[in-house]
């Protein structure tokens, strides 16, 4: 049997739990892990001849497998299809735990909100702006990359995590899921490129990115699977958690 | 009917005169609203706030208080609270005489070590307190080692579907070979969409021999399908805020670091998201929905009745003034 990321087994103590429960033989790790998390993890079940896979390719959703309760539907949008992250859109101040006070002050004197010191006049100057994210600048103008245009690229391989394959294989993963789409040409392309990685004895970072060919789609923000810093044989030290 | 409050973040207990305080804002100028609040949808946290207050004092004025207090974090393990806070809640709680259950999420190794560190200290101070439990290692932690605190099974592990499609614009019906009316298709589609996992046997006997007795309920707007007895259980469901989808990637972390947006890291999140509010386009859906930090929220509208009345046999309403993250 083989415990799916539907379980949303995060910890090996729910492993532990439902695997006392069924025989379970191979456990599908959730996409939302570091993979300093899945070497914890597996490193702590070595006492159960258990098998791990990781997904590497294809489409990764923004949302957990394990607690996304929305539908998806041939007949109407599925939510994850609306929901459409900006990375440079802005944060603003959430309200002070006074806001009502403002709000009430506002409402029985609303002409007087326009004078300098007033109610929301304080309130404006105290919320500031929004938040800047912090993104990096790349000129991505196509004489400035190298290869294939970075959105034919992601239609290819939407997300990816070939770089990831060596750290994920230090950390105790022994197989990689391949959840691909589309024609059998697109299918095949992205097994091959699995297969290349998995079959090479120490793939490098600069190998990976040579077998997706798209230095604009290996620099996009979004694109990995897993977090860009976890290249091959570098499973990170966890921060101060 | 039970009244529980439910708080996720100890700012939200050190302010709650001011969070549970009803204002009449509704008739304000147009402007007032537009410079408090902008074009952000997340601010629609507020405006549920505010209806929140105000359905709170009716149903107080024909209801007992709140007998219990909720407290800790159900979807983020950055947010799981120190030992500390987690101490000054307790204290909180046994000064005004509430009960208390302690919420905890799914977690890593790293965020079972933080929970199991919590759970010590509350079955220290408070043996006897609820659980809600998310994630199947923090039950099994709760049952091995914490036998004097009582597990109550959390709402992310019951997987009824929260934004069903055929609760809104109902998708057309191919009627063709079915010998059925499409009222009488729908009916089924309702239907099947209303029943619990809780409902096979077998689970609820699993969970009953871990000491489950209790299970929290996210409102839906199909209803769900409980016996008058609930099969010997408890239940009880969270207003007004339900819970839709969230992911441990954040795009509200996304604004310090931009890779936490779509990726989880092993840095020390800031946790921004207890500062800011940073809302996604959502195109093309009914429903209105609101962003805190990683999670997607939905205010409970009118639906919610059949629970608040009695009509499904909850017992407990766990309130919700703010989203819980």
């Amino acid at each position: 049997m083989h415990l799916s990321i539907g379980a949303g087994s995060f910890n090996g103590a729910a492993i532990r739990h439902l695997a006392g429960i069924a025989d379970i033989r191979r456990v599908v790790l959730p996409r939302k892990m570091t993979l300093r998390e899945m070497q914890m993890l597996i490193a702590g079940l070595a006492d159960l001849e258990l098998e791990f896979e990781a997904l590497v390719i294809g489409y990764r959703c923004l949302f957990n497998d394990e607690f996304c309760f929305t539908r998806h539907t041939g007949t109407g949008e599925p939510f994850c299809n609306s929901f459409v992250p900006d990375p440079e859109a802005s944060a603003s101040r959430r309200l002070p735990p006074e806001w009502k006070d403002v709000a009430m002050e506002a409402a029985h004197a609303p002409d007087d909100q326009f004078l300098v010191g007033s109610a929301l006049d304080r309130f404006r100057k105290k919320q500031g702006d929004p938040i800047r994210p912090r993104i990096p600048a790349t000129d991505t103008t196509s004489a400035a990359v190298e290869g294939l245009d970075g959105l034919l690229a992601s239609s290819l391989f939407t997300h990816c995590a070939l770089c990831a394959i060596p750290g994920l294989r230090e950390a105790g993963v022994t197989v990689l899921k391949v959840p691909v789409r589309g024609t059998g040409r697109l299918k095949l392309r992205n097994l091959e490129v699995v297969r290349r990685v998995a079959d090479h004895p120490a793939p490098t970072r600069e190998f990976c990115r040579s077998l997706i060919g798209s230095q604009d789609f290996c620099d996009k923000l979004g694109n990995c699977y897993y977090a860009s810093s976890e290249g091959p044989l570098a499973v990170p030290q966890r921060g101060g958690k | 009917m039970e009244l529980a409050l439910y708080l996720s973040n100890v700012d939200d207990l050190r302010s709650i005169e001011q969070g549970l305080r009803r204002i009449d804002f509704w008739n304000s100028p147009k402007f007032v609203f537009e410079i408090m609040f902008g074009n952000d949808s997340s601010t629609a946290e507020y405006f549920g706030n505010l209806a929140a207050a105000e359905w709170l004092e009716n149903y107080l004025a024909a209801q007992d208080s709140f007998s219990r207090l909720y407290f800790g974090q159900e979807f983020c393990e950055n947010l799981i609270p120190s030992s500390d806070v987690l101490q000054e809640v307790v204290a909180f709680a046994h000064d005004l005489q509430l009960s208390f259950t302690y919420v905890t999420g799914y977690v890593t190794d790293a965020g079972l070590a933080a929970t199991r560190r919590n759970l010590a200290l509350l079955a220290e101070q408070a043996p006897g307190s609820e659980v809600v439990f998310n994630d199947w290692g923090v039950l099994t932690v709760l049952a091995e080692e914490f036998p004097s605190l009582v597990p109550v099974l959390g709402r992310l592990l019951i997987k009824q579907q929260r934004m069903a499609r055929f609760t809104t614009t109902p998708p057309p019906v191919n009627l063709r070979g079915i010998n059925a009316t499409e009222t009488v298709v729908r009916a089924g589609q309702q239907e099947a969409l209303r029943a619990l996992n809780l409902s096979i046997p077998e689970y609820r006997e699993r969970l009953e021999g871990l000491g489950v007795r209790r299970f929290d309920l996210d409102i839906v707007p199909q209803g769900v399908e409980l016996p008058a007895d609930v099969w010997g259980l408890e239940a009880s469901c969270y207003y007004p805020w339900g819970y839709v989808t969230g992911s441990r990637n954040c795009l509200t972390a996304g604004v310090l670091e931009p890779e936490r947006s779509f990726v989880v890291t092993d840095s020390r999140c800031a946790a921004p998201c207890r500062r800011f509010n940073r809302a996604t386009k959502v195109l093309q859906f009914p429903q209105a929905t609101v962003q805190r930090g990683n999670s997607v929220f939905i205010y409970h509208t009118d639906y919610a009745a059949p629970y608040l009345l009695g009509e499904i046999p909850v017992d407990r309403i766990v309130f919700e003034p703010w989203i819980p993250l």
